[in-house]
């Protein structure tokens, strides 16, 4: 029987990891809201963003002014990786899905797969088949709150998520674009009729599911030391899940639905076995699309009509 | 500033819907088109104002062919769609639906006037404000679609269907009333009614749709007295 000893490294770990879903959720989880479309790619954009962020660490991290500053170092990277991820995601929206806009439904998921096959072969046959060492910006310091010990590294995982999701629900509920994206999200046609360029709203939470997940990548590569090429894969289908869990095309939903994954892994990995960690993933998928297809949060039935 | 429209031809794949369309909206007037369901009313209306793309024809507005522009475009030139349905963002609150009606507009104090405006002729509205559009009854939600498209102050309002669904008293009451005042404002309206009598008496001039082509098209006295409108639209009297 599991202890606490287990329970709580693991318990951390997956709210590390579920705040880390929840981040690439959002970009599914809107995608759809305006398109009803699963972005496949966005589990590469993950990837990319990773691969950004190392660029960017490495090449600040050659100036001193940088290397004794790390607020502005964190802040350089980021939010220049968040540029770039965003772009990225919004040329593969512009050049590989809205072409394919008024056929069938399927073209733009298979688009889709396309698109994420092109990037991770070109980061492979461009940068390395192998798995690269993450600069490690900032000591892992343990800290002891009770019987739970949690790193500095955790600590800033969880920070950072989280700032990134409260920013998120203040722009989607308090300005007039996001209430445009969420006019756009619960009808398309009715938002144009307001006035909305739908194609410049689809383009912005491209944008910004993308930016947030590469944002997801640069984590993932500081709490693990190291990202590869064909990292995104897992990532992606979990914080798919995590979309699907929460109600996909909610927002909300897809933070909840992310932390509650991570933490439901982690509560799995302690109490059954590590190694069946990543079929949980799964086994929850399964279940929610069987039991509540719409989600803990999802009203997108009622939404519509 | 006629809104014009000549031979106006829209398709759902190789389904014609609207054949050849001639219509003609002038500054001040209210039109209505009347017919059947299916013959084309709504698809008209979407095609005005950008939704639905036409496959021939033109569309004149201020000196200026409209067809090929988006439906943004559209609405900042000034002819607002209130679409059939309503069309309520219903998970948004009233005062969210109302400030989107006015998105191609960007200055605050104008748009706080134009919500001003909007509650003097439903002023049920301005209580609603916080609530969320869905839990507005039928005839509130008519109220608060027309206000919408009213936010983006359009020169041209086209409304289709407004009294689907509503309780008649309501509609010859309210409804009517009120599209007769915004259009005293100085809106031209082009109004698509199922309710051909009320839609006959507040217009001055009126097409009959039929499968997609305009069959008549005379004042709305004239039509009245019409033997076919009489038998087809106004219940045979
Ligand atoms: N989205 C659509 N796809 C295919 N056919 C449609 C679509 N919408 C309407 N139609 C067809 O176009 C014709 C005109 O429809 P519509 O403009 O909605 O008529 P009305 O508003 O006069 O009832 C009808 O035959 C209808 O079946
Ligand atoms: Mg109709």
């Amino acid at each position: 029987m599991a202890n606490s000893a287990i329970i709580f490294p693991e318990l951390v770990n997956g709210i590390t990891l579920g705040a880390i879903y929840a981040l690439i959720s959002l970009g599914y989880t809107m995608v759809y809201g305006v398109l009803l479309m699963i972005n496949f790619a966005h589990s590469e954009i993950v990837m990319a963003g990773a691969f950004f962020g190392l660029f960017l660490l490495s090449f600040f991290l050659k100036f001193t002014f940088f290397q004794n500053n790390l607020l502005l170092l964190l802040t350089s990277v980021f939010l220049l990786s968040m540029c770039v991820s965003g772009i990225l995601g919004a040329a593969i929206e512009r050049l590989a899905y809205r072409p394919l806009r008024k056929t069938n439904r399927l073209m733009p998921l298979i688009s889709a797969i396309g698109v994420s096959l092109f990037l991770q072969n070109l980061f492979m046959l461009t940068l390395s088949p192998e798995a690269k060492p993450y600069p490690s910006v900032f000591p892992a310091v343990n800290f002891q709150l009770g019987a739970v010990t949690i790193n500095s590294i955790q600590i800033f995982i969880i920070i950072i998520s989280i700032l990134f999701m409260v920013a998120l629900e203040y722009f989607v509920n308090r300005t007039k674009l996001g209430v445009a994206i969420k006019a756009t999200s619960s009808d398309i046609e009715t938002a144009k009729l307001m006035g909305i360029n739908t194609n410049s709203i689809i383009s912005l939470v491209f944008f910004i599911g993308a930016a947030l997940g590469g944002v997801a990548g640069i984590l993932v590569g500081m709490y693990y030391g190291s990202i590869k090429y064909n990292m995104g894969f897992t990532y992606g289908i979990k914080a798919f899940t995590a979309a699907v869990l929460g109600g996909i095309g909610n927002i909300p939903g897809a933070m909840l639905g992310g932390f509650m994954l991570g933490i439901l892994e982690s509560l799995g990995a302690a109490y059954i076995s590590s190694a069946y960690k990543d079929v949980f993933a799964f086994i929850i998928l399964i279940l929610v699309l069987i039991f509540k297809p719409t989600g803990l949060l999802g009203e997108r039935a009622q939404d519509k009509c | 500033m006629r809104l014009e429209l000549r031979g106006v031809s829209t398709f759902y794949g190789k389904i014609e819907a609207l054949k050849g369309v001639d219509l003609f909206l002038d500054e001040g007037e209210i039109v209505t088109i009347i017919g059947a369901n299916g013959a084309g009313k709504t698809t008209l209306l979407k095609t005005i104002s950008g939704i639905l793309r036409a496959r021939a024809g033109t569309i004149n507005f201020k000196g200026e062919s409209i067809e090929a522009y988006p439906a943004e475009r559209i609405v900042r030139m000034g002819i607002s769609h209130c679409p059939e349905g309503r069309k309520i963002f219903h998970a948004l609150s009233v005062d969210e639906n109302l400030r989107l009606g006015a998105f191609s507009r960007d200055n605050k104090e104008e748009i706080n006037a134009e919500l001003e405006d909007v509650f003097r002729l439903f002023p049920v509205l301005k209580q609603r404000l916080k609530q969320k559009g869905g839990t507005l009854s039928g005839g509130e939600q008519q109220m608060l679609a027309i206000a919408r498209a009213l936010m983006s102050k359009p020169k041209i309002l086209l409304l289709d269907e407004p009294s689907l669904g509503l309780a008649p008293k309501l509609v010859e009451k309210i409804l009517f009333e009120t599209i007769a005042e915004i259009n005293k404002e100085g809106v031209s309206i082009l109004l698509v009614e199922q309710n051909a009598h009320l839609a006959l008496q507040i217009a001055k001039r009126g097409y009959v749709l039929e499968t997609g082509k305009i069959v008549l098209c005379d004042s709305c006295a004239n039509l009245i007295k019409n033997e076919a409108v009489k038998s087809a639209y106004l219940g045979g009297r």
